[in-house]
């Protein structure tokens, strides 16, 4: 039974990633497709987590950890950039 | 020379016991993330988390929090208050995202900022961020201007009680 | 017992994963985006980690820290997007009410070039 669960769960969180690469391409500013990849990140977080828990390796969560770390700063500058402007 | 001598009086208030708290804070989140205490991991982690926290109280005030069990009773209540509104902003953004035609007002108010202290204006802008419908844009000396999914009033006074008034008591009595 | 409660609290979170999604494809203009997407995937990831965290309880120290720099972090970057969105006048939906930030910049850059 958790395992069904776990497994609607894993489907809802590619639908999401789906979405966010949808409007990643689509675009239509540069704002718009950097706040996609800022919600990617988090998702991803959270899916890294889960794979931690479904292969069974407490390491992973360092991964998740490490990857949220590195994305907060890559998307604070780019908005640093954009807002002074290339 | 004068105004030297008293700016650095004025840094060490109240320099031990902040950085008492931000060195403990640190070297427990030192240990967490390493997971073991082993003697070597803890040397290493103590003095580091030593080092740090006391570059960071020197450099500024921004760090300068007492520590007494009244602030930390109104931080719970905070976080209490603060997790039921994070659940009422997210059911309501899922009747938004739902509806099956999007009906919003959006638009941009200004609002009172009540809190002086760095670290306040911190958690308030971020608890704001994470209530229903509200986003906070800018900070322009003490006025924040607030991205609001559905306008109900654009004069301040009214838009700051109706968005900052359930978290104004706590943090105001935590951070000042 | 607790396999269930846990499994049941991630598929919860990704329901609201999966709605941060939507929102994001549905809203009207870039700062409604911002506010669905930051939300709902914050709350999200809060579940999903906890969720995570009644599977394994000698992990949850180290999900609450990832959870805690979830909640400081992302309501940070919504920040940041949002006023560099402002300042290169990304245009707003058109059912927009006010700009008092507009106002504002406008009214103290005619009082500086007077």
């Amino acid at each position: 039974m958790a395992e069904i669960i776990l497994q609607i769960a894993v489907v809802l969180i590619f639908f999401s990633i789906v979405f966010g690469v949808v409007r990643l391409v689509v675009g239509r500013t540069t704002i718009d497709r950097v706040v996609a990849i800022d919600m990617l990140s988090v998702v991803t977080i959270s899916l890294i987590a889960l794979y931690a828990h479904i292969s069974g390796r407490f390491v992973y969560i360092d991964v998740a950890l490490v990857y949220g770390l590195l994305s907060f700063l890559a998307v604070l500058a780019i908005a640093r950039y954009l807002e002074k402007g290339p | 020379m004068q105004q030297d001598h008293e700016t650095t009086q004025r840094r060490l208030v109240g320099f031990p016991e902040s950085l008492i708290v931000l060195w403990g804070f640190l070297f427990v989140v030192w240990l967490v993330i390493n997971s073991s205490v082993e003697p070597p991991i803890v040397v290493i982690g103590a003095l580091a988390s030593l080092a740090l926290a006391a570059i960071f109280v020197r450099r500024g005030d921004v760090w300068r929090l007492g520590l007494t069990p009244r602030k930390v009773f109104h931080f719970l209540a905070y976080t209490g208050v603060f997790f039921v509104e994070l659940v009422k902003a997210n059911i309501e953004m899922l009747r938004y995202v739902y509806a099956p035609r999007i009906d919003i007002r959006p638009g941009i108010v200004k609002v009172k900022m009540p809190l002086r202290s760095p670290i306040g204006r911190l958690a308030l802008a971020n608890s704001i961020a994470l209530t229903p419908g509200s986003l906070v844009m800018n900070l322009q000396g003490d006025a924040l201007f607030i991205h609001w999914l559905d306008v109900k009033t654009t004069d301040p006074d009214e838009a700051t009680r109706m968005i900052i008034g359930p978290f104004e008591k706590h943090l105001g009595a935590v951070f000042g | 017992m607790s396999e269930l409660i846990g499994s049941i609290v991630i598929l919860v979170g990704a329901f609201f994963l999966f709605s941060a999604g939507v929102g994001l494809l549905r809203m009207p203009d870039v700062f409604t985006r911002i506010q669905a997407g930051t939300k709902a995937s914050t709350l999200g990831n809060i579940l999903v980690l906890a969720g995570l965290g009644i599977y394994h309880p000698g992990w949850s120290l180290k999900l609450l820290i990832i959870a805690y720099f979830v909640l400081m972090t992302n309501p940070l970057s919504s920040h940041a997007l949002s006023r560099a969105a402002h300042s290169i006048r990304t245009p707003m939906a058109r059912t927009t009410v006010v700009d008092a930030l507009r106002d504002e910049n406008d009214a103290s850059a005619a009082k500086g070039s007077s």
